[in-house]
């Protein structure tokens, strides 16, 4: 063996073939070993993101069988977590169907909107785009700006809208806009659509600015007669990297959405009026130390996600066609 | 539509805001109703000082003095210090004291006053006329020291003539405490020596002039001698070294009082008047009586004397001149440098050494050591309320003119200065027992103005003239006091103006009704002609006081535009009348800024470094006020990188801990309440228990749960409130504390109501199937909060209202303030329901936490009368009650009452007007035809714990335990509470859950009895498990009656169900007793 691999190191040209004398794995440490430089760089963010992401990851799991307080020692219980999640948690539908409906018009909807501001800034003249741009980011850049719709709606008299529609006459009480489960949704739903257009605006900006020049020419040549044909058979497939990105981190934000429910109607919300998985489980793991079945919840959470994340890249894969 | 409108009421309010009070409040006075609010309306009445000037103004000046001495001053008491009754006097308690106690041949006699009750005597033929008030006394406390000045009401005949002799603050002497210097292996306090320049030459010297060096050995702080010795010790100035910790940053040293005789010549506590006041008696026999409103003091002699400020005190150049003429000069060739940071004693225990880091040129200074090195500042009420003095000793060897140079710092007061009054006692005066006085008119006006940097001047007020003061061979005291100067004439002014377009506002409100209608046309210059043409004369006039201000202070800064911006206002208002209707909300706006401007500048801060006593030279040769640039830039970089290396967790630690002997204390406080504690350890605790180590550290709030998981946890952790304490202790994450020795003797220390939320109630079944029940305490109650009502005794008594002591006269009240457009503040959700059940006698739990109570009628009634405030009575179900309640759209509300601090400081301008009293009560009437009534509060308690931990050793486990009793005990949290006064000043009150220490809280008489009123009827909430549900599912109910008009009682039982199914299922979960939940009881 060792004349073979003798040859096949002096090689200047490698092939990456599969081989018959060794298995793959004696293979890839082989190649490991010889590559071991760069396996080094690699290293530290490979070790950081094993350490942080992978191994809670699996913790969680692993934890989902458990019942476990985090501060006695966990006690195994089979899928009795699961079952308790599907047939006896009523909250736990609740939630699903909460964070349906908001990832179903906060995904999307964020998504067609950000690509639209993006594509209507990437025609303004650099200056202002860079002006315009700002102004678009900027509710993501100060961290809990979105609470000025709290001072807008509070349930006070002296709040700006209250006191608005009090003056006007529309109403003789003021409304507890957070706190009135029929206004709660549409509330959260503005909200967070105002709050998306974030990275994956950027992200589409960027996009836009690297598509080649040339290739509208071509385009042009070859019989493109307007701006629509223009953006669906060159800018997007262009830029399906980007498209793809912040599909996910679409996916991901809007089924992490809960954060900013919190802050603005209270933990839970009025009548669990916006309660979602993501609160479901901050429920569990955080005011009733209930880890075990915090952690089945999320690993539903991240299923959910994966499959949404397939989905949409079955999606993308029709665009240009 | 229950918006709140403007009234007439509201505008007499706004009348009302402009009052500026004195510095503290005066509450109902004892009777045996703890809780009328006549006294406060009385005092709505009673005219000011310029009005009673107005209606004395052709009386004439006294003639001759009248001394009431200690010993006449004692007939009004019978030998045991009764009182005869003679003129209302109360006091069963006086003393005749001597002074120094118990000293042979003292010759200070005075009669010992209570900090309450009144005391009256006879002034037989007094000859008609004006007259000054003189009291000599001396500051005593009653068992532990209070930090508030002492406070007594004046009356003449019976009445109190004008609202400022409500207020006759006479302050207490501090000095340093000895104690906290440091001290060498020998006990003697440790110096070090600068020169006259100010630099530091020795850093450490003993008494003996030994040079000595600082290290830390048996990882305690030692200084050990250098072998060098100090030749030549008088050519240094020796100051005190303060306390070290193990970094070698000093720390604030506590404060005593001095029982020193004082002298106090009635003034305007607020500072409005600069001379002394005047009183008014009529021919023939008089009477004078002394009302106690905080704490205590011998009197030992009351003067009424003529005195004529313009007559008798010199002006600058007659001082000088008066001096020259008996032949003193300017001295020659005299320096000497005074670090401010040391005064010989001040007025309150705010006024302590700070650390200055900001001018690398301040004395002392280093970029790796915290000095102390500046005094007075800028936060707080740090010097900056009139009344507050520094004093300084100046020793000289000559007689002569000196001159003062000051380096100060004025930062705050944007556009505006701050003005000290400087105060000089000569040898001969001491002498004589004279206390200081203004050497000439000039000197109540000492200016400084604002920078952002330091400054260096001779003392002078705002001119060219710089002022020399004479100072006798021998030892001379100099004092700054903080006083008003010439924007006392100013406020006064502004305030005047602020009245009277006050008054206008209320002709305009008259006309237009509580809600203006913009489009309409009033015609008010046809109907109000005068008022009309009023505004454009006020608008005129606070042009004119901004422009003054202006010239006065040499720069605008926004300290003079609220003036104009009003003035503006006013201008467009007069000159179109259609702009009035309009503008009317915009008014009333203004009308409050103005009240928070003029309380603004009656604040005076400063921060001084040193004074420098030189021979006169005016305004030449001063010393540098600011550190030239590389100064700067290397201080700021050594300072940049001491911060790499300098361990700030250690908080002023003095032993560095024995890793293997030592308890780890987490707080989440505050910096400075942490070093409180710190240094409360390491004088009392660290001192008698030296078995083990403190480790005292500071942590974000949260950081706790994350470290017990992770096995770093501390030993010992405070602040956590009950859910969290019943939360770990049911997952064996905390220690029981109630078998550890000398548990029992702290139990009755605090209120049965404050143990009730950290102990946790257990119900299992053992093997047979019986029941069995334990209770096991597992924290400390260390501060607690509950509900008081607090309200504005000028509304309530302008609309002929009595204060509610049960429901159904908050009924009435209520309904007499809606129909005045105000509203009531009521807690909302599960703090507003828990009220009402527990006042009508209800639980929240039943079966011993197995189910929730929310079925029961009590529960059920407490959640419907809760809602009807809220949906029949229209009452506010979010608001900003600090807010409202100034304004007085909320006059009356429930709310925790460590909301008094927040009150006290933030709403001066009401200050006196309010108070809080125990909640309303439920009423049941009786079979007997008795009426019962129910004053039951809810108490939440913030506790202390003690981490498990099975590492730990018994003899640590003890430690951390007698660690945990100290913190608790009457002692420490009344020390604790006394050094935050200390720090942030008089009205800032911890509700530490210990009631004695309580006590000791600078709290007026009757605001002691209401607290403990409250107190004893306070009730706990039990913990159980699964607890967290129910403030969830009762919002969800009291939201969904507030917003969709449901039916109170069913909105609350529809609920039931899901919080018993919670509360079992958590239950099993730890193994407790359980009801099991029928999915059909709800529904039949």
């Amino acid at each position: 063996m060792s004349a073979k691999v003798k040859t096949h190191s002096n090689d200047e040209v490698k092939k990456p073939v599969a081989r018959k004398d060794l298995s793959k794995a004696a293979w890839t440490w082989k190649e490991m070993k010889k590559n071991w430089v760069a396996y080094a760089m690699l290293a530290p963010y490979y070790i950081v993101f094993l350490l942080f992401t992978i191994v809670p990851v699996i913790v969680s799991l692993v934890l989902s069988f458990f019942e476990f307080n985090m501060i006695e020692p966990p006690v195994w219980v089979g899928i009795d977590n699961y079952t308790r999640l599907f047939l006896a948690d009523d909250l736990f539908v609740t939630a699903c169907k909460n964070t349906l409906i908001f990832a179903s018009i906060i995904g999307p909807v964020s998504y067609i909107l950000s690509f639209c501001v993006a594509w209507f800034i990437n025609e303004l003249g650099p200056k202002l785009r860079a002006v315009v741009t700002l102004i678009f980011y900027a509710p993501n850049i100060g961290g809990s700006v979105y609470l000025i719709w709290k001072t807008l709606f509070s349930s006070d008299s002296y709040g700006y809208v209250n006191g608005m529609l009090l003056d006007l006459g529309v109403i003789t009480k003021a409304i507890s806009f957070f706190e009135d489960a029929k206004y709660i949704m549409p509330l959260c739903i503005v909200v967070a659509l105002w709050l998306s257009l974030g990275t994956s605006f950027l992200n589409f900006i960027a996009g836009l600015q690297c598509v080649d020049r040339s290739l509208y020419e071509a385009g042009a040549v070859d019989g493109i007669s307007n701006r629509w044909q223009e953006l669906w058979y060159i800018t997007l497939p262009y830029m399906k990297p980007q498209l793809l990105l912040s599909a996910v981190l679409a996916i991901t934000q809007s089924f992490g959405f809960g954060q900013v429910v919190n802050d603005l109607c209270g933990n839970p919300s009025t009548d669990y009026a916006a309660w979602t998985i993501m609160h479901h489980l901050d429920d569990y793991g955080g005011a009733r130390f209930e880890i075990g079945y915090a952690s089945a919840i999320a690993t539903i959470l991240f299923i959910v996600m994966i499959g949404a994340n397939q989905l949409v890249k079955k999606l993308l894969s029709k665009v240009g066609q | 539509m229950v918006r709140s409108k403007r009234t007439k009421i509201m505008a007499f309010l706004l009348a009302v805001l402009t009052v500026f009070a004195p510095g503290t409040a005066a509450m109902a006075q004892e009777s045996d109703d703890a809780y009328e609010s006549a006294t406060l309306s009385e005092l709505l009445q009673i005219s000011r000082y310029e009005e009673y000037l107005i209606e004395h103004q052709g009386a004439k000046r006294g003639e001759e003095s009248y001394i009431l001495t200690a010993e006449e001053l004692y007939t009004v008491f019978s030998e045991d210090g009764e009182t005869n009754g003679k003129l209302n006097t109360d006091i069963t308690n006086a003393e005749w004291k001597t002074w120094p106690e118990g000293a042979e041949g003292s010759d200070i006699q005075g009669v010992y006053l209570p900090s309450s009750g009144i005391v009256g005597w006879n002034l037989p033929d007094v000859k008609e006329g004006m007259y000054a008030l003189k009291l000599k006394y001396i500051p005593v406390s009653e068992e532990t020291s209070k930090t508030t000045s002492i406070e007594r009401t004046f009356y003449i005949n019976e009445t109190v003539p004008y609202y400022e002799a409500r207020y006759l603050t006479l302050s207490k002497v501090w000095v340093d405490d000895e104690d906290s210097y440091q001290k060498d292996s020998n006990g003697n306090i440790i110096y070090r020596y600068m020169d006259d320049k100010g630099e530091l030459v020795y850093e450490y010297v003993d008494k003996d002039g030994n040079v000595l060096e600082r290290t830390i050995e048996n990882r305690a702080l030692t200084f050990k001698k250098t072998g060098e010795t100090v030749s030549d010790t008088d050519k240094y100035q020796k100051y005190p070294v303060f306390a070290n910790d193990i970094d070698g940053n000093e720390s604030k040293p506590s404060k005593i009082m001095v029982n020193e005789l004082c002298t106090y010549v009635a003034t305007d506590a607020s500072g409005y008047h600069i001379e002394p006041l005047q009183f008014y008696f009529s021919e023939g026999d008089n009477t004078i009586q002394l009302e106690a409103q905080r704490e205590a003091m011998v009197l030992v002699e009351v003067e009424l004397f003529p005195y004529d400020y313009e007559a008798e005190e010199f002006t600058y150049d007659e001082y000088i001149k008066h001096w020259e003429d008996q032949g003193a000069s300017d001295v020659a060739d005299f320096y000497l440098k005074l670090q401010a940071e040391y005064p010989t004693a001040t007025s309150e225990t705010t006024l302590y050494p700070l650390a200055d880091r900001t001018s690398a040129i301040s004395e002392p200074q280093s970029p790796y050591i915290q000095y102390l090195n500046a005094i007075g500042g800028d936060g707080g009420d740090k010097w900056q309320s009139v009344g507050q003095w520094i004093r300084y000793t100046v020793s000289v060897e000559e007689s002569g003119f000196y001159e003062i140079v000051l380096r100060y710092r004025q930062s705050v007061n944007e556009g505006a200065y701050s003005t000290r009054v400087l105060k000089v006692a000569t040898q001969s005066m001491i002498n004589e027992g004279i206390a200081t006085s203004i050497p000439f008119k000039e000197a109540s006006y000492l200016r400084f103005n604002y920078e952002d940097t330091w400054q260096t001047s001779v003392v002078n007020s705002g001119t060219d003239v710089t002022y020399k003061v004479y100072l006798e061979e021998g030892m001379n005291y100099i004092e700054f006091e903080a006083g008003l100067g010439d924007m006392a004439e100013i406020l006064l002014d502004v305030t005047d103006s602020l009245n009277t377009i006050n008054d206008i506002y209320i002709k305009f409100l008259m006309i237009t009704g509580s809600d203006p209608d913009k489009y309409r046309d009033y015609d008010f210059y046809s109907i109000v002609p005068e008022e009309v043409d009023q505004l454009l004369v006020q608008a005129e006039k606070l042009y004119d006081l901004a422009d003054k201000l202006q010239a006065q202070v040499g720069s605008g800064g926004s300290y003079t535009a609220t003036l104009r911006t009003v003035a503006q206002l006013l201008e467009r208002m007069g000159k179109n009348e259609h702009n009035i209707a309009s503008n009317l909300e915009n008014l009333k706006e203004n009308l409050g800024t103005i009240g928070t401007w003029i309380q603004n500048g009656a604040k005076q801060p400063l921060e001084l470094d040193y004074l420098i006593v030189r021979t006169p030279e005016g305004n030449k040769n001063l010393p540098k006020d600011n550190a030239n640039f590389w100064q700067s830039l290397w201080f700021e970089i050594c300072q940049f990188f001491r911060s790499f290396v300098a361990d700030y967790s250690q908080l002023g630690a003095t032993v560095v801990s024995d890793p293997d002997n030592r308890i780890v204390v987490w707080t989440t406080l505050g910096r400075d309440q942490a070093q409180v504690l710190r240094s409360l350890i390491n004088s009392d605790f660290a001192k008698n228990n030296t078995e083990a180590n403190v480790d005292l550290k500071l942590v974000a709030g949260g950081a706790l749960l994350p470290s017990v998981l992770a096995g770093v946890g501390p030993d010992v952790s405070h602040g956590h409130g009950s859910g969290d304490v019943i939360n770990w202790a049911i997952r064996s994450a905390v220690q029981p504390l109630d078998d550890f020795e000398g548990f029992d003797e702290l139990y009755d220390d605090f209120t049965p109501a404050s143990w009730i939320p950290v102990t946790l109630y257990s119900l299992k079944y053992n093997e047979k199937g019986e029941e069995v029940r334990s209770e096991t305490v597992y924290g400390l109650p260390e501060a607690l909060d509950f509900p008081m009502m607090f309200y504005r005794a000028d509304v309530l008594n302008e609309l002929g209202l009595a204060v509610p002591k049960t429901w159904e006269e908050m009924e009435t009240v209520m309904d007499t303030l809606s129909e005045n457009n105000m509203q009531i503040a009521i807690p909302t959700y599960l703090g507003g329901h828990d009220i009402f059940l527990y006042q009508m006698g209800g639980d929240r739990y039943i079966m011993d936490g197995r189910k929730i109570s929310y079925e029961t009628d009590t529960a059920l009634e407490a959640f419907a009368y809760l809602m009807a405030f809220f949906t029949d009575h229209g009452q506010p179900k979010q608001y900003d009650f600090v807010n409202r309640f100034r304004t007085g759209e909320i006059p009356l509300g429930i709310i925790g009452y460590s909301t008094y601090t927040q009150l006290s400081l933030f709403a001066t301008e009401i200050q006196g007007l309010w108070e809080f009293v125990p909640l309303p009560g439920w009423q049941t009437y009786n079979d007997d035809g008795t009426v019962s009534v129910n004053n039951t509060a809810i108490g939440t308690t913030t506790a202390i714990i003690m981490l498990a931990n099975e590492e730990r050793s018994e003899h640590l486990t003890n430690f951390a335990w007698k660690f945990m009793k100290w913190y608790v005990s009457e002692n420490t949290q009344a020390d604790y509470a006394n050094e935050l006064t200390a720090l942030f000043g008089s009205e800032y009150k911890y509700h530490t859950a210990n009631k004695a220490a309580l006590e000791s809280l600078s709290w007026t008489t009757s605001e002691y009895n209401n607290l403990m009123a409250q107190i004893d009827e306070l009730s706990g909430i039990r913990e159980y498990p699964g607890g967290y549900i129910i403030s969830r599912y009762l919002k969800f109910a009291f939201d969904e009656v507030y917003n969709d008009g449901a039916e109170p009682e069913k909105a609350l039982r529809d609920y039931v169900r899901d919080i018993n199914t919670e509360i079992t299922r958590k239950r099993k979960e730890f193994g407790l007793a359980v009801e099991e939940v029928s999915f059909v009881e709800n529904y039949n």
